[in-house]
């Protein structure tokens, strides 16, 4: 309670939460909220500059740009949690065994984050979805791996500042078993810094998604989504440059939305928590 | 300290040899027959069986990655499936081109991001700081290619002073610097801020304000030396991010470096490239680290090893 009236407080976070809120509004009610078809192609009203009728304009198949950009905060906000709810179901069990158990595992699972934080997060989302192929659930799982060695170092280092407390000894010493101490006790004394890691997580995420939607090997045509509008747009970046400037605009927008909440998440949580970055 | 290098050293190798399994595995996990793949549509059987026998596909997985790591040990990254010429010769070829837009990024990055962030604790709590933090955080939230994009737009379209792709003029080099920089940029601003408040709070900053060393030599002489090590660690730190950032804008300026390579091999699909130039970036990141983190030692004796 004390946390959300700092939060409540914290005037960026504030504004970050409003303009998630739109995005969401934006991403339920986008068949309502526009009269055009986000796929539909009409060729004879394409390349048209934002009017009254097509307030963004329309792309080079003639398709609402403002309507592909709310339906496409649907495609963002999904891959976003789906991606941070997979790259957390690794991380945090990974950092977790880590940080508790220590010895062999510990240095086997550390090497492992090692490794995987010597891959820029693009580069080893890149190199799976070369493999896997592209599309929706690909692109998920590749940008989920890509922050999976962020959550191992958090956790590990919050279970091993609070490993040593005196109620973790009590529990022990009651006789609880490993899982019990784990959940009970550790976990749910570490969920703030994890909080404030996944909120700047959805940021990461839909980047790179939208970085990989750019390059062609996210989701892929005709399918609404921002990057790859902005991948279209720049062919027409010379004559019709508002297909790459409003795209660019929802994913910019998103990911300060996301930043500004962990900020204060942050603040309100606990001020003296530092987060790693991508 | 020989023994800190030492062990660093056998930390990085270790690194280094997992990203050569994952390099090995990913290609690995690749569907379909590599024989058949490399031999094209249209080879018979036989010849299948050949270029199994002779690339030694027909081996066990282990007995292939150990002979995968003898011959990356000799700097034989394979043969490119497009054009035919050893994987070492497509990615030397580009390379310099990517370490000069990284280098070029990460100085631009660095000295503009130091230069703000200690304006903003000079003048902490006042418009200048607000400015910095501001800025930060769009440098920070930015898309990098969207950025690329927007300068284009502005600068080449719009404006016409620099040109919007390529690298053959001297000035190609501006754009796409500062699109990779501005996210080291935004980083370093907001450590540097951070760290010179801390200093600027210490005795000997105040000693030296009180015997009446000017303000600019108090800040720059005294306080940004310690204030250093910190921001000295982000840049490393986020070089990774700079060389992920170095494909995006490769791509979107038609820069020929090899992160433009890495896109191109992708959609053609050649593997041996993508494997070799993924191999190359982890070992950049792994020698940037290595080396920050000596030189981290190297200028803050008061750490013991």
């Amino acid at each position: 309670m004390e946390a959300w009236v700092r939060f409540r407080r914290h005037k960026p976070a504030m504004i970050g939460l409003f303009i998630l809120a739109l995005f969401i509004l934006a991403a339920i009610f986008a068949p309502v909220l526009t009269p055009h078809d986000p796929v539909q192609q009409d060729l004879i009203q394409s390349l048209e500059t934002p009017s009254r009728e097509f307030l963004l304009g329309t792309d080079h198949l003639g398709r609402d740009v403002l309507t592909r950009i709310l339906f496409g905060t649907r495609i963002s906000l999904f891959i976003g949690i789906a991606a941070v709810t997979f790259g957390m179901l690794i991380g945090v069990p990974l950092g977790v065994i880590s940080g508790y158990y220590g010895r062999t595992s510990d240095m086997v699972i550390q090497r492992l984050a090692d490794i995987m934080f010597s891959f820029p997060s693009i580069l080893l989302a890149l190199a799976l979805v070369a493999v896997l192929g592209v599309g929706l659930n690909n692109v998920i799982v590749a940008v989920g791996v890509s922050i999976v060695p962020i959550f191992i170092r958090l956790v590990r280092g919050q279970v091993l500042a609070v490993r040593e407390e005196v109620y973790v000894d009590a529990a022990r010493a009651v006789g609880a078993h490993d899982l019990r101490i784990l959940t009970k006790h550790i976990l749910s004394n570490s969920w703030a810094p994890i909080i404030v890691q996944a909120t700047v997580s959805l940021g990461i995420t839909i980047l790179v998604a939208a970085g990989l939607g750019f390059l062609g090997l996210g989701v892929q045509a005709p399918t609404p989504e921002w990057g790859s509008m902005l991948g279209e747009g720049r062919n027409y970046i010379y004559s019709h440059p508002h297909m790459t400037t409003f795209p660019g605009v929802a994913i910019f927008l998103a990911v300060i939305a996301f930043n500004l909440m962990g900020d204060g998440l942050r603040d309100a949580l606990d001020p003296r928590l530092r987060v790693l970055g991508a | 300290m020989l023994t800190y290098i030492a062990r660093r050293l056998a930390v990085s190798v270790v690194t280094l040899l997992g990203v050569t399994v994952i390099a090995f595995g990913l290609v690995q996990m690749l569907p379909g027959d590599p024989a058949r793949t490399i031999a094209g549509l249209l080879a018979s059987d036989e010849d299948v069986e050949r270029i199994r026998t002779r690339m030694g596909l027909d081996e066990p997985v282990l007995v292939q990655y150990g002979q995968f790591v003898s011959r990356l040990v000799t700097g034989d990254l394979g043969e490119s499936a497009r054009t035919r010429r050893p994987v070492t010769t497509e990615i030397g070829a580009r390379l310099p081109k990517t370490i000069e837009l990284a280098a070029a990024g990460t100085i631009i990055g660095s000295v503009l991001g130091i230069f703000a962030g200690v304006v903003a604790a000079r003048f902490r709590n006042r418009f200048l700081d607000h400015s910095v933090s501001m800025g930060s955080l769009i440098g920070i939230s930015m898309p990098v290619y969207w950025l690329g994009l927007l300068l284009i737009m502005l600068f080449a379209v719009n404006l016409g002073w620099l040109p919007a792709a390529g690298a053959d003029r001297r000035t190609s080099i501006i754009l796409p610097a500062f699109t990779i920089g501005l996210f080291t940029m935004a980083l370093v601003a907001r450590m540097t801020r951070s760290s010179m408040l801390e200093v600027l709070e210490q005795d000997f900053v105040r000693t030296a304000f009180s015997k009446g060393v000017a303000d600019r030599n108090v800040v720059y002489r005294h306080a940004l030396r310690n204030a250093f090590i910190p921001v000295l660690t982000v840049i490393g730190i986020q070089f990774g991010s700079l060389l992920g950032g170095a494909v995006l804008t490769e791509f979107v300026f038609a820069w020929p470096g090899i992160g433009r390579l890495l896109v191109d091999s992708i959609f053609a699909r050649d593997f041996p490239v993508v494997q070799g130039i993924i191999i190359v970036f982890a070992l950049m990141f792994i020698v940037v680290n290595l080396v920050v983190d000596i030189l981290y030692s190297y200028v803050n004796p008061k750490i013991q090893y």
